[in-house]
């Protein structure tokens, strides 16, 4: 490892120690699984739908 | 001396050329064919900047092998005499004359045929009905020019060889044509243009208009007569798509504008065309009126560095994907033409309900006074792409949280400069080893990749910062959900990947929100272990 990643290496282990970092890191996630369950795609198509003509 | 049928004819392009050659082939009235949207399209279509059409070549007596089997399914059987052949009309953005045309075919010159060949425009099939006589069309599809901040994509067009009296040409393009009435609603003529991609892509038979609206049809033998056809439904379309040994994928996308994106990126780029059922609103007396469904094919997507949407930051607060640079996508609609344009619009709608208030968000404006409620896709694939892009969207967009919180929270060299953007693409083993195999500066990292035996069809994951590719993930999209569908990665930038590595790293909390499956361990596990001696 050089010398400049063992200094991030230090900077990130310190960020995630602190209560702040970690907090921040849960909300990200959260937000990110919120994300998940918000954008999930729609696969079930209703009856009515899937039987409906297209005509034009 | 036998008197010689006409075969050929070489005009100068113009509008009224083009409207003649229509008039002597099809048995329609000139009002007909001037109401005709088609017409308006194609002609703004070859004189556009990006064509400039000059020249047309009319092929007389064409024998068009989907119209010739629609001819001897139904129209043999009336009454009255239908024409089997077809008029073939040839387009050129250089000029000629009919004398320059029969020199060559008397004295062949290469240089000539490649001068030829190079302006080559593409051909239009006039079939000989009454009404519907855009046959089997191909044209080229507009370039870039001088336009580095937009980029037209289009991934299902591919090379068709043409033969015109001995001379081959070539045009990339992918096939057209309008629905007849008769064999043929608009669903047909969507599925059939699509199946000329995916019979490529997916090795299955090229099929004719009345053999998809036959093979839709056959198990719902009491729900409409099958011709005259007068549309298919969602559930008979998916059913000429598995006559195919394909299967169908659906989304519902009615308002749903992250996932139309992003469908639209990931599988069209792979070049699997996408059917859009949508329904279409007229202008009528000052407020738009549903006038009914209607299925076309997505061809291409064009994406804009600087999109400057007011409602960006709303849409993608997060998880940025490349998709999110959409912001126009272009059709097969048979009712228009070939890579009809619809832009992309959530900002502003004119759809009301009877209480006059808005009801739909987002809509896909066309280029005539039509506006379009995109409802569902419906995405042919090969029966062994199981893994859909959802749950690849899943782990990546945890993973995004973590790395983007680092760049947000940590100050120093090693941060990158911007957020993480992915491209999130479906794609083969062939083709995504050719693509490793012709990057220049090989080295045993890359052979590593080439001998490795992947799956053949593959999710890939392209991370990139700032524009540069950082890395590449692979999930083997033949898999289970359940599985560990995680393939391997490919590192492009190695001081970018080492801060990913440094934060995946740094602690155990941030390994344990990864862990959330077994596809996004392995992910996490090859990225923790990988170093400048292993893969």
């Amino acid at each position: 490892m050089t010398d400049e990643e063992k200094r991030f290496a230090e900077k990130v282990k310190t960020w995630y120690s602190s209560k702040e970092g970690r907090e921040s890191l849960r909300k990200s996630v959260e937000e990110a699984l919120a994300e998940n369950k918000k954008f999930k795609m729609r696969r079930q198509i209703a009856p009515e739908v899937l039987r409906k003509p297209f005509t034009i | 001396m036998e008197e010689q049928e006409k075969t050929i004819c070489v005009c100068q392009y113009s509008k009224t050329a083009f409207f003649d050659l229509l008039l002597e082939k099809s048995s329609t009235t000139k009002e007909l064919i001037k109401e005709k949207t088609h017409l308006s399209y194609f002609d703004a279509y070859l004189q556009s900047k990006y064509l400039k059409a000059k020249t047309i070549v009319a092929e007389y007596n064409y024998i068009d092998r989907d119209y010739l089997e629609d001819f001897s399914a139904y129209y043999v059987r009336c009454f009255t005499d239908y024409e089997r052949k077809c008029i073939r009309l040839h387009f050129f953005s250089n000029e000629f004359s009919q004398g320059d045309f029969e020199s060559f075919l008397d004295t062949y010159n290469k240089e000539y045929h490649d001068t030829l060949n190079k302006s080559y425009l593409g051909f239009i099939v006039i079939k000989p009905l009454p009404e519907t006589i855009f046959g089997r069309t191909c044209l080229k599809t507009y370039d870039e020019r001088n336009e580095p901040e937009i980029r037209r994509i289009y991934p299902t067009v591919r090379d068709y060889e043409v033969n015109l009296c001995g001379i081959t040409l070539t045009i990339n393009s992918m096939a057209f044509q309008e629905q007849d009435h008769v064999v043929s609603a608009c669903a047909t003529s969507a599925l059939w243009s699509a199946f000329q991609c995916t019979a490529k892509l997916f090795h299955h038979k090229i099929v004719s208009p009345v053999e998809i609206t036959k093979s839709a049809t056959e198990h719902f033998p009491l729900s409409e007569r099958t011709f005259p056809n007068k549309g298919l439904n969602i559930e008979q379309m998916m059913h000429a798509v598995q006559k195919l040994e394909m299967e169908p994928f659906e989304v519902d996308i009615e308002d749903d504008e992250y996932n139309l994106k992003n469908c639209i990126y990931s599988y069209l780029s792979f070049g699997i065309p996408i059917i859009l059922c949508l329904d279409l609103y007229e202008p009528t007396n000052g407020k738009y009126k549903n006038k009914g469904s209607h299925a076309v094919v997505i061809t291409g997507f064009r994406l804009e560095e600087k999109n400057s949407r007011k409602d960006e930051i709303a849409f993608l607060p997060k998880f940025r994907t490349a998709a999110s640079k959409m912001t126009k996508i272009y059709a097969h609609d048979d009712q228009i033409g070939p890579f009809a344009k619809m832009i992309i619009d959530v900002s502003r709608n004119p759809i009301e309900d009877e209480e006059s208030k808005t009801i739909k968000t987002l809509i896909l404006k066309t280029e005539w006074d039509y506006i379009v409620v995109p409802k569902i896709f419906l995405i042919p694939l090969y029966h062994k792409i199981r893994i859909p892009l959802d749950k690849v969207l899943e782990i990546m967009r945890v993973f995004n949280a973590i790395i983007n919180n680092s760049i947000e929270n940590i100050d120093d060299l090693m941060t990158p400069q911007g957020k993480y953007e992915w491209e999130i693409t479906l794609t083969s083993v062939n083709k995504f080893k050719e693509e490793i195999l012709l990057k220049p500066g090989g080295n045993e990292r890359s052979r590593a990749i080439l001998q490795k035996n992947m799956p053949r069809f593959i999710w890939r994951v392209k991370s990139l910062c700032q524009g540069k590719p950082v890395m590449d993930i692979l999930f083997d999209a033949t898999d289970i959900e359940q599985g560990d569908f995680f393939i391997s990665g490919v590192v492009y930038n190695r001081e970018l990947f080492s801060s990913i590595q440094l934060v995946i790293n740094s602690d155990e909390t941030v390994y344990s929100y990864l862990n959330m499956n077994p596809a996004s361990k392995s992910m996490v596990e090859w990225i923790k272990k990988y170093t400048s001696n292993n893969l």
